[in-house]
């Protein structure tokens, strides 16, 4: 593990261990890092991990296995104040049903810690634009599509915690800084999620009943990139004298184009077959960031016409 | 004015538009939880096309956002809008430019519907309306997109739409 790895899963423990507060009775479903911290501050606390004795991958299932918790968790209480997932939703078979089955032993007005990664994150974005594939978990989220899976479960974020890192480009020897001029890492930037690695979140049972609204507005992108990308387009079009940092944004995106393009090629055009191969149940998340990904790729190729054109 | 009133939050409106039904929710987590710090909020505009659960989303129509809400920070002085290159001030922004964060605005995920092209006698209004105030407008063929699906601000392939389901929009 590099030490910026270090760093953030250090910021996440300290964020998590914030948000604990003063709940007295508390379940940690997650790793051992949070148990150590927490028998380090003198908090008492029930773990399952150790309880069931079982590997990784096995108790990531156990978790969302229908009706394990009732037939196999007999002796767990019912009304804790507080779940921590550390590191868990990510990887979990089903995430709907573990976060059901966590409900039924959630008080009423108990709540969950969860960490999530930023799928969106700014190294995972500069790799797709490079051709390279991020490292994808069994589920993957941005907020949004986090926030929507939450609204779908019935549940609702009562604090956030976001876990800042900006991408250095000496450590990934793949990535090429000169792919991407000023510009385009200013246009990235206007996301405000974009240097953001991972969420601490702390959520709690929803009440009100409004699920459909929030499942419709998730359906219209941000996009945030595209459109200030399409703004400077705009602008270089209306310009007549040459300017560098156009033939820097030009040169840019033609480089991101190529590997893009091949990528594109390479990878998404046998996205169905990839699917099969990596044996991913839930595949309609992976393939709406697929379809993020084409439409990364074709704006680029727009763009990259249109300077042709122009020039 | 405005100021004097001390406000955390100013939400301006032009009169013609409303949230989506059910927006309260998304609204308050946004301000409090998702983005306690961001100063300045964006929303998308979708404009209800002949019927109330109808939207136009071709061209301009499927990507408008305007700066909308923003909060009042205690060492704000006073508020003030520069001017813009159209006659009359046309589109100016509902946010103040001297507003810390005006360019990095969050976008909400609540939406608008902006009612002022519902229907053909509205949009005859609204093209006269702005042709008169800014008359030769060449960057928008004069406004053609408000009564026709041509020009640069409509869609390539004409007119497109989306359905709203019934309960997310208003019969006004």
């Amino acid at each position: 593990m590099t030490s910026n790895e270090n760093n953030h899963l250090m910021e996440s423990i300290t964020q998590q261990f914030k948000m604990i507060g003063n709940s007295k009775n508390i379940l940690n479903l997650g790793g051992p890092l949070i148990s150590e911290i927490l028998v380090k501050n003198n908090v008492s606390f029930t773990e399952l991990k150790s309880k069931l004795n079982l590997s990784r991958i096995d108790y990531f299932d156990k978790l969302s296995a229908e009706k394990s918790w009732t037939d196999e968790l007999l002796n767990l209480e019912n009304n804790f104040d507080l779940i921590i997932l550390d590191d868990l939703l990510e990887y979990s078979k089903n995430p709907e049903l573990l976060l059901e089955n966590l409900s039924n032993y959630l008080s009423a007005d108990g709540y969950a810690i969860v960490t999530i990664k930023n799928f969106f994150y700014s190294e995972n974005i500069y790799k797709i634009l490079s051709g390279i594939m991020p490292q994808i978990s069994l589920n993957s989220y941005d907020l949004d599509s986090f926030n929507l899976f939450l609204n779908q479960s019935n549940f609702i974020i009562s604090e956030l915690k976001r876990n800042q890192n900006i991408f250095d480009f000496n450590s990934n020897s793949n990535l090429n800084i000169f792919n991407f001029p000023y510009s385009v890492i200013e246009s990235l930037k206007k996301n405000p999620e974009f240097e953001v690695i991972s969420y601490t979140i702390k959520i709690r049972k929803k009440v009100s009943t409004d699920i459909q609204a929030k499942k419709w507005v998730f359906a219209f992108p941000k996009n945030y990139f595209l459109d200030d990308l399409k703004n400077k387009f705009d602008y270089y079009s209306s310009i007549e004298t040459a300017i560098p940092d156009k033939e820097n944004v030009i040169c840019g995106l033609e480089n991101s184009l190529k590997e893009t393009k091949s990528y594109y090629e390479d990878y998404i055009k046998v996205k169905d077959e990839i699917t099969n191969e990596l044996e991913i149940p839930n595949n309609k998340k992976l393939l709406s960031i697929i379809k993020i990904i084409i439409n990364i790729a074709l704006i680029f190729r727009k763009a990259c016409n249109l300077f042709k054109k122009n020039k | 004015m405005a100021l004097k009133r001390k406000p955390d939050l100013i939400l301006p409106m032009d009169g013609d538009e409303m949230m989506m039904p059910f927006s309260k929710e998304i609204l308050f987590e946004e301000i409090d939880i998702l983005y306690p710090e961001s100063p300045v909020f964006e929303f998308q505009y979708l404009s209800p096309w002949e019927k109330f659960n109808q939207i136009r989303y071709d061209g301009v129509y499927c990507n408008t956002w305007s700066k909308s809400l923003f909060r009042i920070d205690k060492n704000q002085k006073n508020l003030s809008m520069d001017e813009t290159s159209f006659p009359g001030n046309a589109h100016c922004s509902s946010v103040p430019n001297n507003i810390l964060g005006f360019d990095n605005p969050v976008r909400s995920n609540v939406k608008f519907l902006h009612f002022s092209k519902f229907d053909s006698p509205l949009r005859e209004k609204k093209y006269k309306f702005i042709n008169n105030l800014d008359p030769n407008n060449a960057f928008t063929q004069n406004y053609i997109h408000i009564i026709d699906a041509k020009g640069p601000l409509s869609g390539k392939d004409g007119f497109k739409f989306r359905t709203v389901p019934t309960e997310l929009t208003y019969n006004v």
